[in-house]
């Protein structure tokens, strides 16, 4: 053994990984051997892989169970019931996805109608293909004209809160704000980014017939559903399965949709030419702020003190 | 890549997800959420493997990425043994019997900071190449290197029966 090539902690790492080419090998051997101590403590280390292996294989070898199978295959079924560790219950929130849309014909979803009773896979399929989209790197600002113009012009069909719903309070920042087209129908998506790569997407629409205001529970898939009527608005979520946290959200979701004006429907019809109309873009003094209407007194949404994704 | 081939590819690699997962938490009904999520994931985030690089990596990253969110934000994950845990996986002789041996590191492991029982686990039971674990971790190979054999010191110690040290080697 040379100083020149000193045996180091990386050598009895590598050693003890069977990672050696032989001849340093070698000479790690010959090294140990002068010192007891350091040989025991290094062959621990070869012997605590062995043991992890003894300890955990069985997990490896185990089959796949049946709704992980069908997930791998494609095949859409329900899912087992999570466990209900802390962990599991904040993870299933993150894969929430809202969608508030037109009530006539019933709720829509995307570019696809989705019926009450009977449109549930379109919903879900909706939600998986809202999930799909690349995340927004940046958060919004007022200085995105469109994201703006889209708002307003929503606003002339229904009354609306001064601004987005706040989703603070579940780790969520508004990302982005674009306008959707729903069977000939402008509504509006906002994006929503938590931690991780955790997202949320909101759709906004009006709707014009009055229904029953309250919220509706179901499941499907792995998804868990509810419906309601917001004042000028209808309202779909889809998120975690556990219906509890499902009303919960969507609880906090109508308190921060509730507006000071009546909550009748909106009395236009959504797919009404004469409501486009070019929208003036006032950016607020924040420009982290996203009002929904212009021409309120732009508020801190504190957007930008949300928790960072 | 067509999409039964990339489906093949994941179910491939979750015998392998399922052990890492059930390593991490401790807990195999937690683990197989952990790995639906990651593999769920993939799925819908399935444009962001290049194809090229190795899928087991990608993967893996993803339930670490999933799993750390959910370590960060659950206050009762624990994150090392009471001290009558401690003593009692120490004063296990490491001359038992193999099954008592066995025991002995699972709870063992659980003593560890958990950054290095990370480390210990890609590379010790997954066999994971050192940059290779880092890159899952994301760290850098030298910060891997260091806490692996933090960790496997401190497994030692607590094998033997040496509270004294184990506690010093995982501060």
């Amino acid at each position: 053994m040379t100083t020149d090539d000193p045996i180091t902690d990386l050598d009895l790492l590598a050693y003890a990984d069977g990672r050696l080419d032989s001849g340093r090998a070698a000479r790690v051997q010959a090294y140990l051997a002068e010192r007891p101590a350091l040989r025991a403590q290094i062959d621990d280390f070869a012997q605590q892989n062995a043991e992890l292996h003894a300890c955990f294989d069985r997990y490896a070898e185990a089959e796949i169970p049946e709704h992980m199978r069908a997930l791998l295959q494609g095949v859409r079924e329900r899912q087992r019931p999570r466990s209900r560790s802390p962990a599991a219950a904040v993870q299933v929130a993150a894969a929430v996805v809202l969608m508030l849309a037109a009530g006539a014909g019933g709720w829509y979803a995307g570019s696809g109608g989705v019926r009450p009773g009977g449109g549930d896979d379109d919903l879900v399929a909706t939600t998986a293909n809202l999930h799909d989209r690349q995340p927004v790197a940046e958060p919004v600002t007022t200085a995105d004209p469109q994201a703006t113009a889209s708002l307003e012009s929503l606003r002339e069909r229904a009354a609306l809160p001064d601004r987005a719903p706040e989703l603070r309070q579940h780790g969520y920042r508004l990302m982005r704000v674009e306008q959707v087209d729903m069977e000939g129908t402008r509504g509006v998506v906002l994006h929503y980014a938590g931690r991780g790569e955790e997202r949320v997407d909101v759709v906004l629409r009006p709707r014009w017939e009055t229904a029953d205001a309250r919220v509706r529970t179901t499941m499907r898939g792995d998804v868990g559903l509810a419906h309601w009527q917001e004042g000028p608005l209808a309202v779909a979520l889809a998120g975690p399965q556990d219906e509890r946290e499902l009303r919960d959200l969507a609880q906090a979701l109508r308190r921060a949709l509730q507006t000071p004006e009546p909550t009748a429907p909106s009395d236009i019809r959504p797919d009404e030419p004469s409501l486009q109309r070019d929208q003036e873009v006032r950016a607020a003094e924040d420009p982290d702020t996203m009002v929904l209407s212009p021409r309120l007194s732009p508020q801190p949404a504190a957007i930008g003190d949300n928790v960072q994704p | 890549m067509p999409d039964d081939t990339f489906r093949w590819m994941l179910t491939c690699e979750t015998p392998r997800l399922r052990r890492f997962a059930t390593a991490l938490t401790g807990d195999p009904e937690r683990a197989d959420d952990l790995v639906q999520d990651t593999l769920e994931r993939a799925l819908r985030k399935r444009r962001l493997w290049a194809g090229t690089g190795s899928m087991r990596s990608w993967l893996f990253k993803l339930l670490y990425r999933v799993h750390a969110n959910q370590r960060s934000r659950a206050s009762t994950e624990a994150t090392a043994l009471t001290a009558v845990e401690h003593r009692d996986a120490g004063s296990m002789p490491a001359n038992q019997d193999s099954h008592v041996e066995v025991l002995n590191v699972s709870v063992a492991l659980r003593a560890l900071p958990l950054e290095q029982r990370d480390a210990v686990l890609l590379v010790g039971l997954e066999g994971m190449a050192y940059d290779e674990a880092a890159d899952v971790l994301g760290i850098r190979v030298g910060t891997l290197k260091s806490r692996l054999y933090r960790g496997r010191e401190a497994l030692w110690a607590v094998r033997r029966g040496d509270v004294a040290v184990a506690e010093r080697k995982v501060r």
